[in-house]
């Protein structure tokens, strides 16, 4: 974290910004990050629009994180980290305690679990921050895991397993395809894991879990709103300063171990209410997974995807929105994250036109355009309403703290959003063309997912 | 690097926040309107939002979903521009306007960096006075329309919807016909049907203003006033009656094919003019109304596990209210989360909340309002609700006081008269039993 000592100075001598810009850059240039001695990060957003903030306790561990045979603990022990929590600096939280005390003070609050990170947050007045601060203190440091209190969570997770998954033939489908695209094991489970799985999880387990992951320097907390940066770092450094690092373990990212699968499925449930379709390729992994490159390559990637099907005057929109009347939307993007790379083309037809169809005309259209059509006054176009559309991101009190959290989640450095400008200044058409070329000279024979209503 | 801190931290206090960062100005635009301002030069961008009285209650019989096509497609183009060329400028200057109708209230949001000020407000009168609607724009919004309504008519929940409040309020209640349209009414509408239904709803009489942002009173008296001026005098819409509500014979099922069930339970309440209205926030933030600790969530959450999420509503409109609960569970639970949740429901009736609850709900209704304005759309859409409301500009000074004079007493008495009233149940889903009359 070399840009640590930079910002902090910032934070103290509030003279110092990272970079001229346009104000439009100006909540981003706010942002303060620091490290407590036992490797917590806390990253800040100042915003005094309103009185009040928005703040998450951010734990590297996700559903990607799990062994087989407990794929859902990570969810499983977000849920239970609200039914009690054992002293900490004198006070322990009985069950529903966290919920009660964040209602009380006229805070919402929720968590969520995803493939790369478990998350705690909470908006509230800004006078009420230490309290959050406080109770995500004394979940680090333990739950209860009583197992009464487990068996009943169980069956609120069941519940939760039908709504968005059992009775989601969407969510399903799709994560099959993104799991064929990734073709490692550790990527075949969902997030909210197997019944099976987590209906045999025990208190241990949830202990054991808990202890490996939930430490200082495998968390972020991320404040945005109405407070000071020198505040934060008090509230925290009281809170959480005395626990100590520990031996987090590493995190298994494997590269694709299974070949990828062409083919075509259509998917046909009375649950699905719209028609879709969508096309995968996988891409060879070219591109640095992290660093300054990796990020340009993305915004590069970024800028393909919008000068393609940003607004009525864009190519795609255009050619299949009014030209040919056959979509209501399309989509294409080219994921280049950790793990695998791959190219996702996406249609919502027009009622009553064949999905597949409109895939296929929408696919020819693609190539041609990425291979001839790519100008640099549409990259142009494209990079000015990128940055003139900033403004609004300084609009929002709780809405950076959500960025800085994918962030946290991409493993990126913080200082990305930073130097926003200049990357997205920085790429060339050229850089644009070879992510195309990408594309066109090297995916994958593609996959097709078709998704259908039943008609009655 | 944490030991360099403390040089910060001599006189080390909380930012004080006590007061809400809310501060109306009402800018007199000419003899007859007033714009609600709160004026804030913090970030250059400057959001405005016109409330317009009349909306979809005016769409001809057969014709649904007019005024949701008209103000979809307020910017589908203006004046010579059309549509492509006229949102591909905005655009560019990250200027954004759109429209949306509603039953009773239509509206036009309005957002632009401050740098780009002088053409955004130009494109707006342009917008207001001189829509275009581009064919071609129109006929993409129209197969939105259509795409939209097709999937409703598949949603389990929406099928619960339709077939509850048509036995709720009777088939011929206006309130029952479909503001975005169905299959059948969509593609029956005209580009002619679209511009009349503007010339009704888009007037200098008939508007509300709220703007929040980098703008001074007397420049937003001079722009808004300018456009004002070029827009027509419409006739004001004429009051409309509250629905009735129906007793149920039985409950409505929909048999649909999932592993859970969809329950939805529903009485009549009282209007937000009621005396009650604040301490029915209060109770029902109690029963149900307040997340994961609700007395409802408890009981069929927590204890019981047996449901995901549950919830309790109140909802109070400017001449009727009602009360409602509504979870998904397993099929083969149905009846048991319902027994459960019903016992809770009585018992709530009978005896009513205690202190404790009263204050931490107080506590909680009074806490969050600061939560409710965490950006620019967030603040105007408040500004035009309250002015709709007919409340007074300096409302958010007292508003946390109208909840802080609500006591026990009042409490448990409005916990009676609200959850009293008999409910009508609905379901869809394949539920093993389904037996809320027994």
């Amino acid at each position: 974290m070399k840009r640590l000592m930079l910002a902090l100075s910032g934070a103290l001598s509030g003279a110092f910004t990272l970079f001229a810009s346009t104000p439009a850059l100006a909540l981003y240039e706010q942002a303060r990050w620091f490290t407590l001695d036992n490797g917590m990060d806390v990253i800040v957003i100042e915003n005094h629009r309103a009185p009040a903030v928005h703040a998450r306790v951010v734990y590297k561990v996700g559903a990607l994180d799990e062994q087989p045979g407990q794929y859902g603990i990570a969810h499983v022990l977000e849920h239970m980290m609200f039914r009690g929590s054992p002293a900490y600096k004198g006070r322990a939280l009985a069950p529903g305690e966290y919920d009660s005390e964040l209602g009380r003070i006229g805070a919402t609050d929720n968590a969520s679990t995803s493939a790369n990170v478990t998350s705690y947050y909470a908006l509230m007045g800004s006078e009420h921050l230490e309290l959050f601060i406080e109770m995500n203190a004394i979940l680090m440091n333990g739950l209860n895991a009583d197992s009464e209190q487990l068996e009943n969570e169980k069956g609120v997770v069941q519940q939760e397993f039908r709504q968005r998954w059992e009775n989601n033939p969407t969510a399903r489908a799709t994560h099959e395809l993104r799991a064929a695209l990734r073709g490692a094991s550790a990527y075949d489970h969902p997030i909210i894991g197997f019944e099976e799985d987590f209906q045999g999880l025990t208190s241990q387990d949830l202990l054991d879990f808990h202890a490996a992951w939930y430490q200082p320097n495998n968390a972020v907390l991320i404040v945005s709103g109405d407070v000071l940066p020198e505040d934060v770092l008090v509230m925290v450094e009281k809170h959480f300063g005395d626990f100590p690092a520990g031996d987090v373990p590493a995190r298994l990212r494997p590269d694709a171990e299974r070949p990828f699968e062409p083919g075509f499925e259509t998917v046909t449930d009375a649950l699905i209410t719209k028609a879709s379709a969508r096309r995968a390729w996988r891409l060879p992994e070219v591109v640095p997974e992290k660093g300054p490159e990796a990020f340009r390559t993305r915004y590069a990637a970024r800028l393909l995807t919008s000068m393609l099907t940003s607004g009525l005057d864009a190519p795609f929109t255009r050619y299949l929105q009014t030209e040919r009347q056959i979509a209501l939307s399309a989509g294409f993007s080219l994921v280049l994250d950790e793990g695998q790379d791959w190219a996702l083309l996406n249609v919502d037809p027009v009622e009553g036109i064949d999905a597949v169809e409109v895939l296929d005309e929408a696919e020819v259209f693609l190539r041609n355009w990425l291979a001839n059509d790519l100008t640099e006054e549409r990259l142009t176009r494209q990079k000015r309403r990128l940055m003139n559309g900033l403004v609004y991101a300084a609009d929002s009190v709780d809405g950076p703290a959500s960025s800085f959290e994918s962030v946290v989640a991409s493993q990126s450095d913080y200082g990305i959003y930073a130097t926003l400008e200049d990357t997205i200044e920085a790429v060339t058409l050229d850089d644009v063309r070879e992510v195309a070329t990408l594309f066109l000279e090297q995916a994958s024979a593609p996959r097709t997912l078709a998704l259908a209503p039943l008609e009655e | 690097m944490w030991k360099s801190i403390p040089l910060v931290l001599a006189g080390l206090a909380l930012s004080p926040s006590a007061a809400l960062a809310i501060d109306i100005q009402v800018v007199k635009i000419n003899e007859t309107v007033e714009a609600w301002l709160v004026e804030d030069h913090s970030n250059p961008l400057i959001t405005l939002k016109f409330g317009f009285e009349g909306g979809s209650r005016w769409d001809e019989p057969g014709k649904e979903g007019t005024a949701s096509l008209a103000f979809g497609s307020i910017n589908e183009g203006a004046g010579d521009m059309n549509a492509e060329t006229f949102l591909g400028i905005l655009q560019d200057e990250a200027v954004s306007m759109t429209g949306s109708a509603g039953f009773k209230w239509s509206t036009v949001s309005f957002q632009t960096p401050t740098a780009s000020i002088d053409f955004a407000f130009e494109s707006l009168e342009t917008m207001l006075t001189d829509p275009a609607f581009d064919p071609e724009g129109v006929e993409r919004m129209r197969r939105d329309a259509l795409a939209g309504a097709v999937q409703r008519e598949r949603a389990p929940g929406a099928k619960l919807g339709d077939a509850f409040y048509e036995q709720l309020w009777g088939a011929d209640e206006p309130r029952n016909r479909e503001f975005s349209g169905d299959s059948e009414t969509i593609p029956t509408i005209t580009r002619e049907d679209l511009l009349t239904l503007k010339n009704k709803v888009i007037g200098r009489n008939n508007v509300l203003i709220a703007a929040v942002g980098d703008i001074t009173p007397d420049e937003l008296r001079t722009r808004v006033g300018a456009i004002l001026d070029k827009l027509p005098v419409v006739t004001p819409p004429s009051p409309i009656d509250p629905p009735t509500f129906y007793p149920f014979e039985a409950p409505i099922e929909i048999d649909f094919n999932q592993t859970q069930s969809i329950v939805y339970a529903l009485a009549p309440a009282f209007a937000r003019t009621d005396p009650d209205n604040y301490a029915a926030r209060v109770v029902n933030h109690i029963l149900g109304g307040g997340g994961l600790g609700s007395r409802l969530a408890d009981k069929v959450r927590n204890e019981l596990g047996l449901v995901y999420g549950i919830r309790s509503g109140f909802s109070a409109g400017e001449d009727y209210g009602t009360v409602s609960f509504n979870f998904a569970t397993a099929n083969d639970a149905t009846d048991q989360a319902l027994d459960a949740t019903l016992e809770v429901w009585a018992d709530f009736a009978e005896n009513g909340p205690t202190q404790n609850e009263v204050d931490e709900a107080i506590s909680y209704l009074t806490g969050s309002y600061a939560t409710f304005f965490l950006n620019s759309n967030d603040v105007v859409d408040y500004l035009l609700s309250i002015q709709i409301q007919d409340l007074p500009p300096n409302f958010p000074s007292y508003r946390n006081d109208l909840f802080r004079a609500v006591t026990l007493e009042d409490a448990q008495r409005v916990a009676k008269r609200l959850y009293g009233e008999s409910l009508r149940f609905g379901v869809v889903g394949q539920p093993t039993e389904f037996t809320p009359y027994e």
